[in-house]
């Protein structure tokens, strides 16, 4: 379990950022001195964390070695995990560029292809459904002023 | 009895054709509205205000205000059926309601949540007619230390519903709270943590957080597992979409206790909905016998928030129209439709404009009943949303996110941060650290820390002034009551831990 | 018209504005909608102007105006865009004081504000009122100066953030008579509003929408505005000017401004409209009720007014230590 660690080192992080930013006094706090704060704050309750996971995997270690080893059995996914985010990315880098309707289209297909049983048609259908569809909702009904084709 | 005058006035002034008509029709939008993703009361608000301006400011004003309680119906209908919150309060839905609808049991939970929305609502208004003006009065006496300690009392609330460990219920809070420091500090006017992008000068997109920590890593992880290639189907039957007397009886004692809590802390300007709906979830947890049922689709769960939000989304009506103080950014909106027309929000505008304070009251009773009637049958139709193929849904789904935070901000770079809590709202999945939590602290942080400068600036650096006023005493020492139950009763899951989520693949 | 054809007119278009042969094709600016851009929220100050005068906008330009909001870092974000944006004039903001101070805050300013746009004219004004609590005890502007003078480094006065007009001028009428107030920001004018009508500061500078209604009802007192002459909608309350700061005047000030680069004569045809549209009556009454009074510029006027603003806030926000500080 990495979570109490890398919260430790997020906390740390804010901690040591704060000081680039004026502390202040009690009195009249500077903008550093909440983050402050809350680095050491987070930092403490990460510690907790860290701890309570080891004591944790001792007392059920060898069932957590289990689950590993059954991780690792299988290939790791990368479609389901990395598909489903680049489309998010896509629709951000298109929707400026090349317009709505573009965008949502290369969305759609790009998050279908995380699923392996979904057929290159069925997304293609999914695909223009839902550029009809948004476009209806959004653009004539809501009238978000949506550029549909940019070019 | 003057509480009689009162509804008399209101209902005469609402009953006319026009004003019925832009009742239906701001519900019916603020509900289709709150279903779709990011589309919450503010987009919506802000796309129909112009309409306000060629109608009569009661009738307008009676649009908006059905647009903002309607949208509350909607949002806990996306986050039961498709765990897709757009707001911190109805994150607190996705707890329990998500649960439910992988159970099959998504109509009862639709079907108990209007309900109570109805309850609370309908609490918050007997507030109204009986008690507005002294209401407002009270919510001027709350200084800068005291609304401190209230935000303190919601994050020890929502800390203290995490299921795996009030330490990581902490952390998450705190987390969140550094997310808040994001952007223009208020004090000093200094950007903090922006790495110099202009973007950032007001701070992360919350709508961008929940659906990223919500929406998008759910999604990630029901096609990582597979989980959704052997979900549960929904029935559609018509037994089976409405709850069981077992639902009824475990209800009605949270819906009551969320509408008085609801109602209350609605009525403080800024803070209400979503620090009521964590402290309702919070008090529910604590009192309840089986506090580990919470989190798995416990009714009580989603009842009681959904209670005291929606009494809280009414009660916010009365600093905004009797004070001209406007709770939130929706508040404000409403408040400026006045002004337009020439109407000053402020203590006299009950004497002033009696038809229009007490139309829009009797408006709420109104539009919350049609909201009732709506919903109940429109249950077997959303809940037939998911008997369409998972795999067919989520590419939808995805771009419904995307559509929606863009339509709020017009700014690409909320898709981007779309894309960024959606890996992190993954990764804390696989670590058992709860997103719930981080949407309260974020949401609050800058408040927090706004309110615990001021606090200093005026008592010239003395932290008694959080000890020395009653109020403030008495919700630090409620928060330090919570606390500690919370650490001498752990709710320990750690062991069992949460099947539906655990992902082993 | 077929779709060909306006491809094929398109293209033409293109070519001779490239080759800097504007005027011919764009005589017949604007042909489609136009977008009003507003730099913060629905309901902001800003927001309500862009609304209010919208439709008559769309009347006087023969096309429809859609406002369009794109909120960040008091507008600067949106104005930031607007500048780099097509000059082709289909993209009209409504710029606010803020460009002339909130630009210097960042250790990189995004933009001139004199000499980054096309500047069209302006639109309106809104002067601050100084409000105390009627609780508070003086009942003028020189009362309230003695006042703070007798109790030195105790009273209390919000802004609606650092740096903003408001907290600015308050300094200055602090320095000028030689008082010592301690500064509390809040954010946001109906916050900064709010804190003293609940006592927990004891003035405020405020922009006149937040402060208005509490006001009319007596709720707050009116001590000093900041217009150079009376404002009409507060005609009985002195000017700062004839009072404890002589010589001193500002208001925020709301304007519209395009792309650098847009054509002259695209910026008469949208200023022209848009001061027609402001002499509506309904504009006119509509502003008012916001707390804004309408003024139109021409082009020229208002740029030479908005180069002189961006260099007197800029001096200010030196003389305070916070140009350049973000």
């Amino acid at each position: 379990m990495l979570a109490g660690p890398v919260l430790l080192l997020f906390g740390a992080a804010v901690f040591a950022a704060a000081w680039t930013y004026e502390i202040g006094e009690l009195r009249r706090m500077g903008p550093g001195y909440f983050p402050m704060l809350l680095g050491a704050t987070l930092c403490l309750f990460a510690a907790l964390i860290a701890l309570q996971d080891a004591k944790d995997r001792i007392s059920s270690g060898r069932r957590a070695r289990r689950t590993i080893r059954s991780g690792t059995g299988n290939r790791f996914q990368w479609r389901p995990r990395i598909l489903p985010l680049f489309a998010i990315l896509l629709f951000a880098m298109l929707l400026e560029t090349a317009g709505f309707v573009p965008a949502v289209i290369a969305a759609v297909a790009t998050a279908g292809f995380a699923e392996r049983s979904n057929s290159s048609l069925a997304i293609a259908v999914i695909a223009a459904a839902t550029a009809i569809f948004t476009s209806t909702v959004f653009v004539y009904l809501l009238g978000i002023p949506f550029r549909l084709f940019a070019v | 009895m003057a509480v009689f005058d009162h509804i008399a006035t209101g209902f005469t002034a609402v009953f006319t054709l026009q004003k019925l008509l832009y009742c239906f029709f701001g519900v019916f939008m603020g509900m289709l509205m709150g279903v779709l993703p990011g589309i919450g009361a503010m987009a919506t608000i802000s796309m129909l205000l112009p309409i306000t301006f060629y109608v009569s400011p009661d009738v307008g004003l009676i649009m908006l205000a059905g647009i903002y309680y309607g949208a509350q119906y909607g949002g806990s209908i996306a986050s039961i059926l498709l765990n897709l919150p757009g707001t911190p309060s109805s994150a607190i839905i996705c707890l329990d309601g998500y649960p439910m609808a992988k159970q099959g049991r998504a109509g009862p939970a639709i079907f108990l949540t209007t309900v109570a929305s109805f309850l609370g609502s309908m609490f918050a208004v007997i507030l109204l007619l009986t008690i507005a003006p002294l209401a407002a009065r009270l919510a001027l006496t709350f200084g800068a230390a005291d609304y401190f300690s209230l935000m303190i009392l919601g994050l020890v609330a929502a800390a203290s519903l995490a299921r795996h460990g009030v330490a990581r219920g902490l952390a998450m809070v705190a987390v969140g709270l550094i997310l808040g420091m994001v952007g223009t500090d208020v004090t000093s006017g200094t950007y903090r943590f922006t790495f110099g992008l202009l973007d950032l000068a007001d701070g992360l997109s919350i709508i961008a957080m929940a659906m990223g920590l919500f929406g998008v890593s759910e999604i990630i992880s029901n096609l990582v597992s597979g989980a959704h290639r052997r979900r549960v189907p929904q029935s559609i039957a018509f037994r089976d979409l409405v709850p069981v007397k077992k639902d009824l009886r475990q209800s009605s004692g949270p819906v009551a206790r969320g509408g008085i809590i609801g109602a209350f802390l609605g009525i403080l300007p800024g803070t209400g909905a979503s620090i009521a709906s964590f402290v309702a979830y919070g008090f529910e947890k604590r009192i309840s016998k089986v506090p580990g049922e919470f989190g798995k689709g416990h009714v009580p769960g989603i009842v009681a928030p959904e209670s005291a939000n929606n009494a809280a989304a009414q009660a916010a009506f009365i600093p905004t129209l009797t004070l001209g103080i406007p709770g939130d950014a929706v508040m404000a909106l409403m408040m400026s439709a006045l002004i337009i027309h020439g109407i000053q929000p402020g203590p006299t505008v009950i004497e002033s404009h009696p038809d229009l304070f007490w139309g829009l009251v009797a408006s709420f009773v109104i539009g919350n009943v049609l909201l009732l009637i709506m919903n109940l049958p429109l249950i077997g139709l959303w809940v037939k949303l998911l008997t369409i193929p998972y795999r067919y849904l989520y590419p939808v789904i995805l771009v419904l996110i995307c559509v929606g935070v863009y339509a709020v901000s017009s700014n690409v770079y909320d898709v981007v941060q779309v894309f960024l809590f959606g890996i992190v709202g993954y990764l804390m999945m696989r670590a058992k650290l709860e997103p719930a939590p981080m949407l309260l602290g974020f949401v609050l942080g800058p408040l927090l820390e706004d309110n615990f400068r001021r606090a200093l600036i005026l008592s010239r650096g003395e932290l008694s002034v959080f000890v020395e006023r009653p109020i403030s005493l008495s919700l630090l020492l409620a928060s330090a009551a919570l606390i500690a139950f919370s650490l001498r009763r752990p709710v320990a899951v750690a062991a069992d831990g949460d099947q539906s989520r655990e992902v082993s693949r | 018209m077929n779709a060909i054809s306006n491809i094929v007119i398109g293209a033409i278009a293109a070519t001779m504005s490239a080759a800097g042969v504007t005027t011919a094709a764009l005589a017949e600016y604007p042909e489609r909608a136009v977008r009003m851009i507003v730099g913060s929220v629905p309901g902001s100050g800003p927001d309500v102007l862009a609304r209010s005068m919208s439709e008559e906008l769309a009347a006087a330009l023969g096309q429809p105006v859609v406002v369009e909001n794109k909120p960040g870092a008091a507008g600067n974000v949106a104005a930031a865009a607007i500048s780099r944006g097509d000059p082709d004039g289909y993209e009209i903001f409504i710029g606010t004081i803020n460009m002339a101070i909130a630009t210097w805050l960042p250790k990189e300013p995004p933009f001139d504000p004199a000499t980054d746009f096309a500047i069209v004219g302006r639109v309106a004004s809104i002067p601050d009122v100084l409000v105390v609590s009627p609780e508070l005890g003086p009942k003028s502007i020189e009362e309230l100066i003695e006042l703070a003078r007798s109790r030195p480094g105790e009273l209390n006065f919000s802004s609606p953030g650092v740096g903003s007009l408001q907290h600015m001028g308050t300094d200055t009428m602090a320095t000028m008579n030689g008082i010592e107030m301690v500064h509390v920001p809040y954010k946001g004018g109906k916050a900064a509003t709010t804190a003293v009508l609940a006592g927990e500061v004891d003035m405020f500078m405020a922009g006149m929408p937040p402060a208005i209604p509490h006001i009319k009802t007596g709720a707050l007192l009116a001590l000093a505005v900041s217009s150079a002459q009376p404002f009409p909608l507060l005609p009985d309350v002195p000017t700062f000017t004839d009072t404890v700061m002589p010589g001193y005047s500002a208001a925020a000030w709301y304007g519209l401004f395009m792309a650098k680069g847009t054509p002259d004569d695209i910026v008469a045809v949208v200023n022209a409209a848009a001061n027609q549209a402001l002499s509506d009556p309904n504009v006119i009454e509509r502003f008012a009720n916001a707390g804004a009074a309408v003024e139109t510029s021409t082009p020229e006027q208002f740029a030479e007014f908005v180069a002189a603003e961006a260099a007197r806030w800029k001096k200010n926000l030196e003389e305070l230590g916070l140009a350049g500080t973000r």
